[in-house]
This record gives C-alpha cells, structure tokens and sequence, in this order.
C-alpha cells in the first residue's frame, strides 16, 4: 500500500507540473479559441529567466517570484501585441502557424542567451524533506501542489465570480456576438496570453525547483498537451485535473508495469478517453442542429 | 657530356614531379595540410562539438607552434552540422569535395557519424572517429576509418568489476537505469555481462525514454528492489532526476555510471543528492597532473571562449589530432592518404602524455580501446578525484 501511495504521491507531483501547462493551453483556447503551441517553449524561456535572477543576481525568493511573474505578464502581453493581433481575423491555421514559429524564435533565443547546457536551479525553497503518511517530499515538491490548488481556486472564482471572467467566456463563446455585445475582445485576448504566461511561469518556475533548467524542457508542452485534451480544451479547470491524472497514470504504469511504458501511458489514456467523451472530460459539447 | 648533362637534368626533373606527386596528395601543399572536422557547434549537443573543436585546434596550434609536421603547419576546417545527421552528410561532402581535405578527425555524434562513413570510405579519407564511438562505426571495417575509444559495454563492465573486486559488493543487489536507445542498450549489454561473469544479482534493469524528467517511479522500483549498488546508463539531467528522486527516498546505494556521469554539467545537477558516485573514463580529468597542463597550454593557444568550453571532449578531439599529426609525420615528405592510413593501422603504444592510456590502432579493426581510469565525484566540492590510474582492468 505505501508503494501505492508513494506513486501516486509523486505522480500528482509530476502531473502538476503537465497541470499548469495545459491550463495555459485552456486559456488561451478558451478566450480566443486558438491553441498555443509556444506554451512549453514560454515555460522554458520564464524558468530561464527565473535562473538568471537567482543565479546571476541572487534574487531571493519573494523578489525571484515577483521579478518571474511581471516577466511573464509582459511576455503574453508583448506577444499578443506583437504577433497575434495583427492576426486576429485570419484563418485559424495561419493564427496557431503564428504560435508554432514563435516557439521556435523563443526556444533560439534562449539558447542563443543560455546555451544548451542543463543547469542546477539554486535551491531557494530548501532542501529539509517533509514527512506527510508514508511519502517523504522536497519543499519544491509541495510548492508545486501548492501552487496548482492555489491557481485553481484562483481560476475558478475569475471564471465565475467576476464580470471580466464572465466576459471571457463570452467571447470564447462567440466572439463576434462579443463585439456586438460591445465587449473589448482585444482586451480579452491581451488578458488571456497575460494570464496563460503567468501559468507557464508557475509550470516553468515549479520545473526548474523540481529538475533543471535546460532547453529540452520545452517538450514539456508536447507532453502536457494530452492533459489538455483529457480535461477538455476549452475547460481551465479540466485542463488543470487532466494534468494530474496523467501525471498518476504516468507513473502507476512506471511503477507498476515498467518496460519504458511510463512515457506512453498517458496517450494511451487519451485515446481511450476521447473515444467515449471525445471533447474530454469536462470540455463543452457542441451541438448544432442542421 | 652534354647527352649525359641532360639525361642527369632529365631524371632529376622526373624525380622532382615525382616527388612533388607524391607529396601533393589532395588537401596537402608544400606549406599546409588542410584537415577537416564535423562537429555539432550548435544543437542539443554544442556543447561537446565546441569542446571537441577546441581540443583539436589546440593540437594543432601545437604542432604548428612546434614547426608543423616536416614543415608543413595543419590547418583545421570545422563544419557545424548542428547534430542533424543529414546536415553531417552535406557538411562532410563540403570538405571532402569542395574543400577537398587530407584527412578528418571529426566527425560529429549520434547517428550523424554512421551518415558520414560512407563519404568517407568512397574517397578513402584517412579519418579518426572519437566523439561517439560505436560498433557501426567499425562494423563493416572500412580501411580508411579508425576509432578511439571503447564502447559503453566495456565502462559498464569495468567499473562493476570494480565494486565486486575492489570495493566488496559480490553479494549486494544491483540495479540498472538505462536510455531505450543504442547507448541504453550498449550500457545494457555491458551490464548483463558482469552480471553473468561475476554471478551477481540483479535485482532491476529499468528502460526510460529519452527526453523523461521524472524518475520518481523508478526510484521507488529500485527502493522497493532493494538496490545496493545503482549503474547510471544515463546522459546527463536524468542522473540528476534519479540520484534526486532516490535520495528523497532515503535509498543508500553505491552508484557507478561512465563518463558522461563525470561531465561537469552532471555533476552540478548531481551534486545536490549528495551520492558520491564513482565513473570511469579513458581521459583524464582536467583536474589531473595531465589535465592541468593540458589547460596551461590552452590558455596559451585559445581564445577565453574556448578554454571556457575545455572537457573531457577537448582531450578526445586533442588526442585524435595528435594521433593523426603522429602518423602524417611518419610519412615524412610524401604526405599521401594510403601511406597515412597505413601509419594509423601501425600505430601502437602512442603516448599522449598523461591525458590517456597508450593509444593503439595497430588492430585488424582500427579501434583503439584506451585503458579506463576510475573517478569519484566529490559532491561537496562539486569536484572529481581520480581512484585508479589508467588500467586495464
């Protein structure tokens, strides 16, 4: 049992981290309904920032945070600016080859600053393990736990509880009923890359703690995509529990069955699930009557 | 007289074409010999290309510094293939048809070195593979295309030797992380075969796919396993993620892996687990006696850059252009590719000074399969000692 326990433990751990990446993925689809496939590629580029400003700067760990998420609020909102509004009414294979050449840009400018070497994250949130049942954690660990329930609380009471989240839904909804309705869909869009580099920040920040820093670990967004699917794409919440559930199943399948299936067990979940529920587990169901 | 004038006239004239023929073969003038390297300069994988090429172009300034070889000075060509094995074709057709090069002592990792042999081979190019030594590479033999350095197999096998001959671990459990791929599986055969020639128990051999972060499952596999003694079949961040994972765990274990466990970048990832693991390598450490004045020299030789980027990969490209300086230099004046291939297949016992064990290609393969030296890494200090010399066993 305590076997059990440990790995689904650390399977929520390292589901956390495909969590705050899908929900990144659900918010921006749910507010512009295009799908971001630079997200892994943000995560990295933030996390790296994150180590520049503790190791070259000392930052600690309140001004490490502070610096991280301004950072990546001006990040979504540069990129909006710069590469997805002038987009804005074109087809939407061109929008989401926008967000693939951005990944692109972003993953070489990074190692054209940082270069290619993994590099160790200093370790700000300690190194004392803490003793929760039977499974032992690093602090890092727990700030990651944390910091998905905090982020989905947040997410939820912006959803439902405020005017703008509502307006969000909206025009993820129908955007041109939006602008009808004389909504700020600009705004909107502006706000949605905010607050999904914001998510990759935490996933980027949570990362860099638990792993390293290294270009690589923009495969990440590849990696969390199903956790999107799973939870349902227009679905932040979804997006956020998705990721969790791939993170155990993940790890179950390693510690159970072995044999290099960890890596491939959360597709195969996918694709069992999106045949039964094929808009995921909490995404809308679409039905239009002809 | 004046017949017997012109016939002395004429027979040293033809001597003189002769002569100068045969040492003009391609990419060699009376000044220069002109050798190429492909190397991954950016990519995943910039950072062994760039050391590589900074060993080798410390070689050869070397050389040159010393005279060059028989009055000619070398001259390196680098081309970046940026680890794609189709642009490691096209980088290498560049230098042996274009550029037309003599010889070629680099020829980038991964699967981009089993792209580029058959350049090669078709142009009988006297090469040395040192970045990623494998079986293919020698497998068919081709006569132009030699080796340095032995394979996963043979570091995975020695250091276990190691633990059960030195350090007393006949009777502990062993355990196996290893990368689902070529170099996964060499580590793997390595480790079976230790296994079976020392009657050892292995209690877990765990496959991971390359590019995975997390090896919390694993970990636990090996805890609950009751792993003693940990082979690292890793590459770099993931010995990290499992010394990591395994130390959350509280899992004492004795933990060996090859050099790519004893790269610095490892170890920075390493070091906070707190394992002072041990890793053999055919290449000293730059911290040896050897290493030092390898890095004397190069701060005389190379820009900061790339003293910067000095590894055991600059000692791996050094060596190899020596190696090929050595046999070039053999050939005397009549620097010509057959002569030089020729050299290479002789060469025994070539003392590189410390920085390895005596290189030997006088073998029906052409590999040379230096002696492995053992280390341990100082997680404290971040630093590495050497245990051994370089030995053979």
């Amino acid at each position: 049992m305590e076997y059990f326990v440990n790995l689904v433990a650390s399977g929520l751990v390292a589901g956390s981290v495909y969590a705050m990446i899908a929900m990144g993925f659900a918010m921006i689809y749910r507010a512009t309904g295009m799908l971001n496939f630079a997200q892994g590629e943000l995560m990295m580029l933030v996390a790296y920032i994150a180590f520049g400003l503790a190791s070259t700067f000392g930052a600690n760990l309140p001004v490490l945070l502070a610096g991280v998420f301004v950072a990546a609020i001006l990040l979504g909102l540069l990129i909006e600016r710069v590469f997805i509004r002038p987009m804005m009414g074109e087809p939407m294979f061109s929008r989401v080859m926008v967000t693939i050449a951005l990944a692109v840009v972003i993953r070489g400018v990074t190692i054209l600053i940082w270069g290619q070497e993994p590099y160790a994250m200093p370790r700000l949130l300690g190194t004392e393990l803490i003793r929760i049942g039977p499974v032992s954690f690093y602090p890092a660990q727990v700030w990651t736990l944390v910091m998905v329930a905090v982020l989905c609380v947040v997410t939820w009471v912006f959803f439902n509880r405020t005017r703008f989240g509502v307006v969000m839904r909206a025009t993820a909804n129908s955007e041109s009923t939006a602008l009808l309705m004389g909504v700020n869909v600009r705004l909107v869009s502006a706000v949605a890359w905010a607050v999904s580099a914001c998510f990759a920040a935490a996933a980027g920040l949570a990362f860099a703690f638990m792993f390293s820093v290294e270009p690589d670990m923009s495969s990440m967004g590849l990696r969390a995509f199903p956790a999107a699917i799973l939870g349902g794409l227009d679905s932040v919440l979804g997006g956020a529990l998705g990721g969790l559930v791939i993170g155990v199943v993940e790890n179950l399948a390693g510690g159970y069955l072995g044999r290099g299936l960890k890596e491939i067990a959360g597709f195969l979940l996918i694709v069992v699930v999106l045949m039964v529920r094929p808009y995921g587990l909490f995404g809308q169901r679409h039905i239009e009557r002809v | 007289m004046k017949r017997k004038t012109f016939k002395v006239a004429g027979a040293a004239l033809a001597a003189l074409i002769a002569g100068a023929a045969a040492a003009q073969d391609v990419g060699v003038t009376d000044s220069e010999i002109l050798i190429g390297e492909v190397l991954m300069l950016s990519g995943p994988a910039a950072f062994i290309g760039k050391s590589a090429a900074a060993g080798s172009k410390l070689a050869a300034a070397e050389i040159n510094a010393a005279g060059g070889i028989n009055g000619r000075k070398l001259k390196v060509l680098y081309e970046d293939d940026g680890y794609v094995p189709a642009r490691s074709v096209s980088a290498m057709r560049k230098l042996v048809d274009v550029d037309k090069v003599f010889a070629v002592t680099g020829t980038t990792g991964g699967s981009g070195v089993t792209a580029v042999l058959p350049v090669l081979d078709d142009a009988k190019v006297p090469t040395i593979v040192h970045v990623a030594p494998n079986p293919t590479v020698l497998n068919p033999r081709r006569p132009s295309i030699f080796m340095i350095g032995p394979d996963y197999d043979l570091a995975a096998y020695q250091s276990i030797r190691h633990a059960v001959e030195k350090m007393g671990k006949k009777g502990a459990k062993f355990g196996l992380i290893y990368q689902n791929d070529d170099y996964g599986k060499s580590v793997l055969k390595g480790y079976q075969q230790a296994m079976k020639d020392f009657g050892l128990n292995s209690v877990a051999e765990l496959p991971y796919q390359r590019g995975a972060k997390d090896f919390s499952a694993e970990a636990l596999r090996f805890k609950s396993a009751g792993v003693e003694v940990l082979y690292l079949g890793t590459v770099i961040a993931e010995a990290g993620g499992i010394l990591s994972e395994s130390r959350r765990l509280n899992a004492e274990m004795t933990v060996l892996g090859n050099w790519a466990a004893g790269l610095p970048a490892t170890i920075r990832l390493t070091a906070p687990s707190g394992y002072d693991y041990l890793f053999n390598d055919y290449y000293a450490a730059l911290t040896d006696p050897a290493g030092q004045k390898f890095v004397e020299s190069a701060k005389n030789h190379l820009s900061a850059d790339e003293v910067a980027s000095l590894s055991r990969y600059a000692v791996s490209g050094y060596v190899a252009m020596k190696v090929m300086g050595e046999a070039i230099s053999r050939c005397g004046k009549a620097v010509t590719r057959p002569c030089v291939i020729a050299e290479l297949g002789k060469l025994k016992d070539f003392s590189t000074g410390g920085l390895s064990g005596p290189i030997s290609l006088d073998n029906p393969a052409g590999h040379a399969v230096p002696a492995l030296k053992l280390f341990q890494v100082d997680t404290k200090t971040s630093s590495v000692k050497a245990l051994t010399d370089f030995a053979t066993k």
